[in-house]
């Protein structure tokens, strides 16, 4: 039973599927709660999601690398693309003081990400980005 | 995803279970507009069989709110998991939406 593994995506929006079963068959395996496995799937899907909306201005296919770990009741997630220089994390927090009529349809994702993470960091560096994602994670009762 | 909908007097409920996110989100804004669009009004989105949402899925309901507000009507929620729960929570949905425990008392409040 390893308590780390790697998984490469593609850069289509389809992946956010089998991302999803990669994470779930990750929880079951180290026994994390429903509501921990449920925060780590919207964390990465929205980041993920991010990736491959914004990081790339080329039609190419990217290669995008998920590295996964657990260990001593602590989540880390590291994802690296290849794409432009962009670090999520600049992004301004939505005011959600404003009534419907004022609120942008979207913003939300990042930020629920950082939510649901105990820390969450951007680099840049040997021309790729790097989500650094860790969270505390309690075991199933 | 699965949707469902169901007519209640001027009331239409429509059910989303299993999970919203970004990959199936847009058939489901497809879903949402097209029944605005034959005329609906008054919505209950019932969320006792949805396990998961993304912001992809928050975005719909913020669409078909503004939407449906501009056009004389309105949209409730009722009955969230507790995942759920606490994205609406996080992302301040409680102070924008009308959000009750049973499809009853959402269908009443209409």
């Amino acid at each position: 039973m390893s308590a780390e593994m790697t998984v490469f995506f593609n850069n289509q929006l389809s992946e956010i599927e089998r991302l999803g079963q990669i994470v779930n068959e990750f929880a079951e395996r180290h026994q994390w709660s429903p509501q921990a496995l449920f925060e780590v799937n919207v964390a990465l899907e929205e980041l993920l999601t991010n990736v491959i909306s914004y990081a790339y201005e080329d039609t190419q296919d990217h290669e995008i690398t998920l590295h996964l770990a657990f260990a001593d009741g602590e989540m880390t997630a590291e994802l690296e693309d290849d794409g432009q220089p962009f670090n999520p994390l600049e992004k301004a927090e939505p005011d959600l003081s404003t009534p419907l009529e004022e609120r942008p349809i979207g913003g939300l994702g990042i930020f629920l990400a950082r939510k649901f993470m105990t820390d969450l960091t951007y680099q840049r560096h040997d021309g790729k980005n790097l989500l650094k994602l860790k969270k505390t994670i309690t075991n199933e009762e | 995803m699965e949707v469902s909908e169901e007519k209640k007097g001027d009331v239409l409920i429509v059910g989303v279970s299993g999970k919203l996110e970004v990959t199936n989100s847009r058939a489901f804004e497809e879903r949402i507009l097209a029944v605005i669009d034959a005329g609906e009004r008054q919505l209950v989105v019932d969320l006792s069989r949805l396990d998961y949402v993304s912001s992809a899925g928050l975005r719909v309901f913020v669409t078909a709110a503004k939407l449906l507000n501009s056009a004389n009507g309105k949209i409730v929620f009722c009955s969230l998991k507790e995942p759920v729960r606490e994205v609406f929570d996080i992302a301040g949905f409680f102070s924008i939406f009308s959000v009750y425990d049973s499809q009853d008392e959402a269908v009443k409040s209409l």
